[in-house]
């Protein structure tokens, strides 16, 4: 696969969800990203590109930012069906395989982790800049870039050496993905997201002020991390807050 | 208010519909997360610190939810384009009652998508005939009717949203008791509270 073909696809990766349905996820999209190395392996007409695109219309799903290595080892793979060498349906499970574990994964470290580490160090950016005396366009533009930096490096490196690891492994990068420590990295970040989130909060607490104003703000929010530790959803706690606010005005806050 | 209504406010509303499609469906390079539209959306309609302050909440209250396979969580980018126009035009709207408005608009609109996923299975339906018609894989045209349909859809519910929602709600406030201005007040106040401790919760250790 060359730079150019690998570009093709990694770019239309980025549009693997434009389709999102019920029925069948990111299908579309998927065959849409698979469609320039299918066109490759086969001429316009061919029966097997037919088939290889309808075969890529069935039901798929993953976290896209993990796309990447599916759709390379889909690739290797359709390369060495086109020699008659794999059958059908060993690409269909390892597509499956790989789309249901990447997708926990990728859910954990990019939803679960980096997002939040994003907004983390967003909000501890903007805090400090602010701290420091820098004007606010300023200050918001270094928050947005930590923010948009944090995520970004790490998803797009995942798509497109994920996409080059996938077509030269084919299979084998299922033995590759196993061997790196993903829980570990993401237990790691999560402690950094917790230091820059507590240091966070010790900022705000901070510029509240002193004395009563800021040991009632340190116990509001102790009280609301007990709404979370319920487990209530965002609604259910917006809710039981506004209730507070209702019950506090009632007895004459 | 005409140059509003007709100009301006259809065109922050399809902006955001544009920027929306990176939620989910195109990239997902999180410029559409709240806390960088709500500053840039308010730097362009002069309200910088509004902008971020709401950017800022809406998007630590909504780190709670995945948006993983199925699920569909609160729309943060529709809440804060929703919290940041209604600040602003002929009918501003107080911040106390702009963000929880602005919040069960981006839930309205999660539900909304919903419907609007349901549609897409038509387009997967009309690549596969097509393709069995021989008539090759008009993939790139369906995924694009996809997102075009995604952006109309978002810009309309934006719009119709808020040139409804505007005049409403500051009339509602004008007119409420002195006792529901305190308690949405409150709420404002100890928001911040629970964005970040959703934040914090976020990074628990498991």
């Amino acid at each position: 696969m060359d730079w150019k073909t690998r570009l093709n696809i990694c770019l239309r990766s980025l549009l693997l969800q434009a389709c999102w349905n019920e029925e069948r996820m990111q299908n579309l999209g998927f065959a849409w990203c698979a469609e320039p190395w299918l066109s490759r392996l086969y001429k316009k007409g061919d029966p097997r590109l037919t088939e290889a695109l309808r075969r890529h219309l069935e039901f798929f799903n993953t976290q896209p930012h993990m796309a990447g290595f599916i759709l390379g080892t889909v690739c290797r793979m359709e390369e060495t069906r086109a020699l008659g060498e794999v059958p059908a349906e060993r690409i269909r499970t390892i597509k499956a395989a790989m789309g249901s574990t990447l997708a926990a994964v990728g859910d954990a470290l990019f939803w679960g982790t980096l997002k939040p580490l994003g907004a983390a160090a967003g909000l501890l950016t903007l805090l400090l800049l602010r701290a420091l005396g820098a004007p606010e366009e300023g200050a918001v533009a270094g928050a947005a870039a930590a923010c948009l930096g944090i995520f970004n490096v790490p998803a797009l490196a995942a798509r497109w050496r994920g996409l080059r690891l996938g077509y030269e492994r084919g299979e084998g990068v299922v033995e590759e993905l196993v061997r790196m420590d993903w829980q570990g990295g993401i237990r790691r970040l999560r402690r950094a997201g917790l230091a820059l989130s507590a240091f966070a909060a010790f900022l705000l607490v901070r510029n509240v002020g002193a004395g009563e104003d800021a040991a009632f703000f340190a116990a509001a929010l102790a009280a609301c991390l007990g709404l979370k530790a319920m487990r209530l959803t965002q609604l259910e706690a917006y809710g039981a807050l506004a209730a507070c606010a209702a019950v506090a005005v009632l007895a004459g806050a | 208010m005409i140059r509003w209504y007709a100009i301006q406010l259809p065109f922050w509303c399809v902006m955001t519909a544009a920027l929306e499609l990176d939620v989910t469906r195109a990239g997902q390079w999180t410029v559409s997360r709240p806390l960088v539209l709500g500053p840039l959306l308010g730097w362009a309609c002069g309200t910088l610190r509004h902008g971020t302050t709401v950017g800022v909440l809406i998007d630590l209250l909504c780190l709670d939810r995945i948006p993983a396979g199925r699920a569909l969580p609160p729309n943060g980018t529709i809440a804060v384009a929703a919290a940041v126009l209604l600040a602003v035009g002929p009918h501003p709207v107080e911040p106390a009652l702009g963000l929880p408005a602005a919040l069960a608009m981006g839930w309205g609109f999660s539900r909304f998508e919903r419907s609007l996923r349901r549609r897409a299975a038509g387009l997967t339906r009309r690549a596969e005939r097509a393709l069995e018609a021989g008539g090759g894989a008009p993939f790139g045209e369906m995924l694009l009717r996809g997102l075009a349909m995604q952006v109309l859809a978002a810009a309309a519910f934006l719009y119709v949203g808020l040139i409804g929602l505007a005049p409403a709600l500051s009339w509602a406030w004008s007119e409420a008791p002195e006792a529901a201005r305190r308690a949405a007040g409150l709420l404002l106040l100890w928001t911040p509270q629970l964005a970040l401790a959703t934040l914090l919760y976020a990074f628990r250790l498991r």
